[in-house]
């Protein structure tokens, strides 16, 4: 017979683990292909088009460095909180949804773009890309689709580099070397609509980097037992999502952490 | 395609009787990124680099900067101009405009410790805006400065 109580187990939240695109179950695979299918056909605020448009086109919230800026980039926090706010739309209409990340060192052994973001024939897949749709004062070359024009799979960056930026101490310096230096690339390499701020964001795969920066920005705080951006900034509004740098420095108050794995066990009750 | 060349060559950062420096940067201010992406690869004492030179030290290949453009735009008149602000005064508290230029740091450690150890009088830099199929990829090198930093 069921409890009426909840158990303290219950009652605790359960972090969600973001994996690597090349380590997902089946079932985390469905779940992930589920939820961007579900949100793409939505045209309201909570759907792929809506929250791809806060990046790009036609909205441009997004945040990356500029040198008057000097340190005061917010590049890695509005980006933290860009994808909260997408894994939610996923969630809530696909409960079991995290967002994987893309382990750029390991495509160049693998073929390049991750496999689950590849078209399967005969099938559809909502990971492999996304139909633009039309933007007011849109110019004549606006595309229709996203595309993709990738490089050589040895282009892409060896683990050195990213060990090489995670040893950086200075978390200003950290930032910006993570952006120019492999965040950039990576768009640049992948090609197509993924090359440029105002179309990048209505590729999926977009998703896929970017939870690979933030897990790189997870792993400094780390080794580094930093938040990152300093005090100063934390009351700093990220713009166009409703939230401030401050909400976004412990990603386990966001509900999520990084794992390689992850398998629980109930408490055995003779 | 621009490709870039110092007209004249940094002087090289060498001391007699004096520690060597552990780490060198070339650092590109107030690189435009309004247009389409590229990779800016920087070689040493090549200025004959093209798209197709390899990505090898012996060539003279020294690393490379990625700009992330921001690619078409959907304002009115004004709209990608950095001039009309943010800020259009003192109190104007609003994030800086998205498009003012970016600072992209190359460490050439290496590449500038062979071309010292080689015996050069100077450091010829040469940029090469390029992508990953190492095609010409037009006008499209812009930046305001360059400097070149050591650390001892």
């Amino acid at each position: 017979m069921t409890s009426p109580h909840r158990s303290l187990g219950e009652s605790t939240p359960r972090l969600r683990h973001r994996k690597s695109a090349d380590k997902l179950s089946s079932e985390q695979l469905d779940a992930l292909r589920e939820g961007f299918a579900k949100i793409q056909a939505l045209n309201d605020r909570n759907g792929f088009a809506y929250w791809a448009g806060k990046h790009g086109a036609p909205d441009y919230d997004c945040e990356h460095s500029s040198e008057e800026l000097g340190y005061d980039n917010l590049f890695l926090p509005w980006h933290r909180a860009y994808l909260y706010q997408l894994e939610l739309a996923l969630q809530t209409k696909a409960p079991a949804c995290t967002l994987p990340w893309w382990d750029w060192p390991a495509s160049r052994t693998s073929g390049g773009v991750p496999a689950i973001f590849e078209d399967i024939e005969g099938e559809q897949n909502p990971l492999a890309g996304f139909a633009i749709p039309p933007l007011p004062g849109s110019p004549p070359d606006w595309p229709t689709q996203t595309s993709r024009a990738p490089g050589e799979p040895s282009l892409l960056p060896e683990i050195s580099l990213i060990e090489e930026i995670v040893e950086q101490p200075n978390f200003d310096v950290f930032s910006e070397e993570l952006e120019v230096r492999l965040h950039n690339g990576i768009h640049g390499w992948v090609g197509g609509t993924m090359r440029l701020q105002g179309t990048a964001a209505y590729d999926p795969i977009f998703w896929a980097h970017h939870t690979m920066v933030d897990r790189i920005w997870s792993l400094w705080q780390g080794k580094h037992a930093s938040w990152g951006p300093r005090p100063g900034l934390w009351n700093e509004p990220l713009k166009g999502l409703g939230m401030t740098v401050g909400q976004v420095l412990d990603t386990t108050l966001l509900g999520y952490d990084y794992a390689a794995s992850t398998e629980d066990r109930e408490p055995d009750v003779e | 395609m621009n490709r870039y060349t110092t007209k004249k060559p940094f002087a090289v950062p060498s001391w007699k009787d004096q520690a060597d420096f552990y780490r060198a940067d070339l650092q590109f201010h107030g690189v435009d990124h309004r247009g389409d992406s590229y990779e800016g690869r920087v070689f040493l004492a090549t200025p004959d680099a093209h798209p197709q030179t390899p990505l090898a030290l012996d060539a003279g290949y020294a690393g490379s900067f990625y700009v992330f453009g921001h690619g078409p735009c959907f304002g009115d008149e004004g709209h990608c101009d950095v001039g009309e602000g943010p800020p259009i005064h003192h109190f104007d508290y609003r994030r800086p405009h998205p498009l003012r230029g970016q600072r992209m740091t190359v460490t050439i450690t290496e590449a500038l410790r062979r071309l010292i150890a080689a015996g050069a009088e100077g450091v010829e830099v040469t940029v090469v805006p390029t992508n990953a199929h190492n095609e010409d990829v037009g006008d499209i090198l812009r930046f305001e400065r360059l400097s070149l930093v050591t650390y001892d």
